[in-house]
């Protein structure tokens, strides 16, 4: 049988079961925000790493002229090797919908597919491997191209040749490729026969290694690469390029890093705002067992004996708000991990979690709040008792007007909203903790309200700002630069034509960039220089690198030299610029200085144009007229953009990432409002008996509602100011945190007025709700009662 | 100093004191309210025996509360000292007070203070559970006994919120006695009552000081001289007179 102290709190706790829920929510949201991060966290990270590394992700992938059979067998018989395999692919080949619409898609055919390795895609519909004549389309290809079915008839076009019809035979998955729809991309497989019906008679170029051993060991890949190269040219074939991925990095490895980072901090902050909560939530439970805890004391009642009793309401409130948020944070956690799958290219197969890590959650998620509640607990419960028998809440916390109070009574405002201010600065200690919850909310809100910002701004508008031409297109190899320059200037709408030499190269061992050699003239080319400066007209055998390549080279900075391999052969580049893009490695340079580099002097293989107007509409026009233009000037393009597309795939990039804010920004909206709902609601009941005095004395409902408004208000301004305060220096550590985790640079600092705007309305929102209904409810109960109340 | 001798004279404490059951001696205490020093109490001397039921009466802010305080150890002296049953209340932490006062005194308060969530016998057995003093068998009798004793078993399972407020003040002091403690406080007893039900609480408080408890009783009731053994007045924070005040 209960003892009589267990009962209590079991009665204490049915009578009043509001608070009582309460503190099971801020707990739960302690509980909720842990497990789903770590669930998330841990499930997303395991199987993408299970299903990248399980895919045999390329080790590294060499560029090879003169490929021929005997020097893939050299290659294969390098110590080291595990396997290394073949793979055409098709550049500018596009293919129709059954709507009509044509998409570009990456088009690759292997030898075999029975027997490949690398990156070997799993069948997921259909047949697999593709029959000849037929596609099978990647599962996580963008569009339209995702709704063709198997059996369904899709147009194949490669560069220079004829339209084909192929079947569409079913879909595959390939964990080791970003995931098409986040690229802008579309991803076919065919076979070898089949590439050569659309016209792609090449022999294959790229070669592909799957190191043995440690694989994940990147010196190792890079010796087996280096002596695979120098195997390749004894055997009379050149190496163009090279390509050593991190090893076991996916190709969005960088975004997952930064996801999980925002996680972890997203966790972080969900605790601390639980355990404010908490403290908020129990100090407000504690408020009306004040006197209870006296008389406890008087009949003899020991600190220990009082705590012991409310620890078991602890243990029991605990105990639920593990079970709920425990329940709900797996849920939201699996949910998350699914989209972050969706987002990496692969398929939660496995959502077990160890029992160490569930305990972990539910530890972590209680003993924050847990502790704190404790520490409240402690506190209210070592009052002596004639502290707490003398505890008349209003008369003890009286304090003479002063600072804002004595302000607006010194102008003769109104007694009523003079008395409202007063009761908010009345009890300093729960104003401080229940604006300080809101404040941080609110800073939290704002933070990543800023953040969201920052991150269109660096991700997007950066982005287009610093190469804002609206139509670009590829050739299949260099042109002369006044003919492709000379051909898009015939384009009607056209303001500005510009030619560009794109061209892989390697830096380092085996770090592959992207060169951009630009016209330095240009008046549209814009970087966003974080150290050093662009390239000037007058630059010779200059580079502005990417601060991703700056922090992937060691030593790489702005007045060191840098050595590049291009087509076999090293240049030296001096360095005089590092600009910030969300591209990763690349390179400006001036173009006729690569072009020289490459033995192509006076040429370019993309074209670059600003039209006149900017709407979807011109730039579509823009981009077929210039197809037909070049066409007409025996120029072949393998690659088109325009804008739209650039913004569309930046767009996507950061899905991830403002779902994440807008979850936090979501949190914030509930603690706040919890809390300062609480807070609100106990400053009411808890002058009870002075709103039966002011009803005695003649108070009418709607000036009790003003007066409990008016501390609500003061509430709410006070928290807001104070989380505009806070949201400065939050938002520059998020961008410091998130942004050297995601891109070796922060995130470009940005003030999100819509999210500051939107979180005074919300407070306002919320101090009225929050103040309206306790007031309405005391203002119902008989002046007798509340006089009569405890 | 005062000294009183006890009326009737007392049997012996149940904790075997010799000499007075209460001795306070020069006791002052002071509050400090905003940036001015309040002095409730001033250099007060009294004693109490056994078996005595002494009223202290005073006007509002006296200091009659206060005094009744610091007998009950609920609050502390800011100068001089306290012994009650033989102990110097100025030498227990505030937890060993606690514990202390849930053997030694039972506390009746003016509005009761009964425990809102537990029932009139849970009430009762609190303290007993709390001194650990009575076998858990035998607290719902011994609950039940002390009820049947202020008239009112038959309300044992009833919350305070269904009673009047002479019942609860009833409870309050069979809570009081729940470890027959040597002294029992009682601040204004009477004081939310009706005058038929005050007089039946004075009667019983009458009662167990017969029995032998040491009852010291704050009250604004008139004619109380009449129904207790001694009254001390208080006035700005100093005894002004005392009744059948006999030299030990």
């Amino acid at each position: 049988m209960l003892n009589v102290r267990s009962r209590k709190v079991l009665r204490d706790l049915r009578l009043q079961w509001g608070r009582a829920v309460m503190v099971v929510v801020a707990m739960a949201l302690g509980v909720v925000g842990t497990t789903a991060i770590s669930t998330s966290y841990y499930v997303a990270k395991r199987e993408q790493r299970d299903a990248f590394l399980g895919s045999h992700p390329v080790s590294a992938t060499l560029i090879v002229d003169g490929l021929t059979p005997q020097a893939l067998a050299a290659a294969r018989a390098v110590p080291g090797v595990d396997t290394a395999e073949t793979i055409i692919e098709s550049p500018g080949a596009r293919i129709r919908l059954p709507d009509g619409e044509w998409i570009p898609v990456d088009l690759s055919a292997r030898a075999d597919y029975e027997t490949t390795t690398i990156a070997r895609p799993t069948p997921r519909t259909g047949a697999w491997p593709p029959p000849s004549g037929q596609i099978v389309i990647e599962a996580s290809s963008d569009g339209g191209i995702r709704s063709v079915k198997a059996g369904d008839t899709v147009e194949v076009e490669t560069p220079g040749s004829a339209t084909q019809s192929l079947t569409v035979a079913g879909t595959a998955s390939d964990p080791s490729l970003a995931p098409g729809w986040v690229e802008g991309a579309a991803y076919g497989f065919v076979t070898t026969d089949t590439m050569a019906r659309l016209g792609v008679t090449a022999a294959p170029r790229e070669l592909r290694l799957l190191v043995g051993g440690n694989r994940l060991d990147r010196s190792q890949v890079e010796a087996v690469t280096a002596a695979v190269t120098a195997r390749l040219t004894m055997a009379g074939a050149q190496v163009a390029s090279i390509d050593v991925p991190d090893p076991g990095a996916h190709p969005h490895q960088d975004i997952m890093k930064g996801m999980l980072g925002l996680e972890l901090l997203f966790g972080g902050l969900a605790l601390a705002l639980s355990a404010l909560l908490t403290v908020t939530v129990v100090s407000a439970l504690l408020s009306g067992q004040v006197r209870q805890i006296g008389t406890l004391k008087a009949v003899g009642a020991r600190t220990g004996q009082i705590v012991g009793g409310y620890a078991a309401m602890v243990v029991l409130l605990g105990g639920v708000a593990c079970a709920v948020g425990w329940t709900l944070g797996r849920l939201a956690g699996l949910a998350y991990a699914d989209f972050v799958a969706t987002f990496m290219n692969f398929e939660v197969a496995d959502t077990g979690m160890p029992v160490w890590l569930i305990a972990a959650q539910l530890l972590t998620g209680l003993a924050v709040p847990v502790l704190t509640m404790g520490a409240v607990l402690l506190r209210a419960t070592r009052i002596t008792a004639a502290q707490a028998m003398h505890d008349h809440g209003a008369v003890r916390a009286a304090r003479p007007a002063a600072g804002v109070a004595a302000a607006l009574s010194a102008r003769r405002l109104p007694r009523l909203p003079l008395m409202g201010v007063r009761n908010a600065f009345r009890r300093r200690g729960r104003l401080i903790l229940a604006a300080s919850a809101l404040a941080i909310a609110g800073g939290i809100f704002m933070a990543a309200g800023n953040l969201t910002t920052g991150l269109e701004e660096t991700f997007v508008d950066s982005e287009i700002n610093s190469e804002p031409y609206d139509v670009t297109a590829r050739t299949d190899r260099p042109y002369p630069v006044d003919r492709i320059t000379a051909a898009a200037g015939t384009v009607p709408g056209v303001t500005r034509v510009e030619g560009w030499l794109t061209a892989p190269a390697t830096a380092g061992a085996a770090e592959t960039i992207s060169l951009a050699g630009v016209d330095t003239a240009s008046p549209v080319l814009d970087l966003a220089i974080l150290d050093g400066r662009s390239l000037t007209p007058a630059s010779r055998n200059e580079i502005v690198i990417s601060q991703g390549l700056a922090g992937d080279i060691p030593g790489a900075r702005v007045g060191t030299e840098l050595t590049l391999q291009i087509a076999g052969k090293a240049t030296t580049w001096r360095i005089v610029g590092v600009a910030r893009t969300v591209r990763g490695g690349i390179g400006w340079v001036p173009r006729d200085d690569l072009a020289g580099a490459l033995g192509v002097p006076g040429t370019a293989n993309t074209v670059r144009v600003v039209t006149t107007n900017h709407d979807l509409s011109t730039v579509k026009t823009t981009q077929d007229a210039l197809d037909q233009a070049l066409a007409s000037s025996a120029v072949t393009v393998v690659g088109r953009s325009t804008l739209f597309d650039t913004r569309q795939i930046l767009e996507e990039h950061k899905v991830i990432f403002n779902v994440l804010l807008d979850l936090m920004a979501l949190l914030s909206v509930i603690v706040g409002g919890i809390g300062l709902a609480i807070t609100l609601t106990v400053s009411v009941v808890e002058r009870t008996r002075e709103i039966g005095i002011l009803r005695a004395i003649g108070s009418t409902t709607a000036k009790l509602l003003t007066l409990v408004g008016v501390e609500a208000a003061v509430t709410g301004a006070v928290s807001w100011v104070l989380a505009l305060i806070l949201a400065g220096p939050a938002t520059v550590l998020f961008d410091q945190l998130f942004g050297n985790l995601l891109l070796n640079a922060p995130i470009a600092f940005a003030v999100n007025g819509w999210m500051i705007a939107a979180w005074l309305a919300i407070v306002t929102v919320f101090c009225a709700v929050a103040s309206i209904v306790p007031a309405r409810r005391a203002a119902a109960m008989t002046v007798s009662s509340t006089l009569a109340y405890e | 100093m005062a000294r009183f001798v006890a009326h009737p004279p007392p049997p012996p404490p149940s904790d075997q004191v010799c000499g007075p059951m209460v001795r306070v001696s020069g006791a002052t205490r002071t509050y400090r309210v905003g940036t001015a020093v309040f002095e409730a109490l001033s250099g007060v001397d009294v004693t109490a025996q056994a078996g005595e039921f002494v009223a202290i009466v005073g006007r509002s802010g006296s200091g009659k509360s206060t005094l009744l305080n610091l007998i009950a150890g609920i609050d502390q002296p800011t100068a001089g000292r306290v012994e009650v049953a033989g102990t110097d209340l100025g030498e227990l932490s505030e937890n060993r007070l606690a514990a202390w006062r849930g053997r030694t005194v039972g506390v009746v308060f003016q509005f009761f203070q009964l425990l809102p969530t537990l029932t009139v016998a849970e009430n009762v057995m609190l303290p007993m559970e709390l001194s650990g003093g009575v076998p858990a068998g035998k607290r719902r009798p011994l609950a039940m006994e002390l009820l049947d004793r202020v008239g009112i078993s038959g309300l044992a399972d009833k919350l305070p919120s269904m009673m009047s407020g002479g019942e609860q003040q009833r409870a309050a002091i069979a809570r009081a006695l729940a470890n027959d403690p040597p002294v029992l406080v009682a601040d204004e007893p009477t004081g939310n009552l009706d005058a038929t039900t005050g007089d039946a609480v004075l009667e019983l408080l009458a009662t167990l000081a017969a029995d032998g408890t040491c009852v010291l009783m704050v009250t604004h009731e008139r004619d109380i001289a009449e129904r207790v053994s001694r009254t001390v007045t208080l006035a700005d924070g100093r005894i002004v007179r005392d009744t059948e005040a006999v030299p030990c």
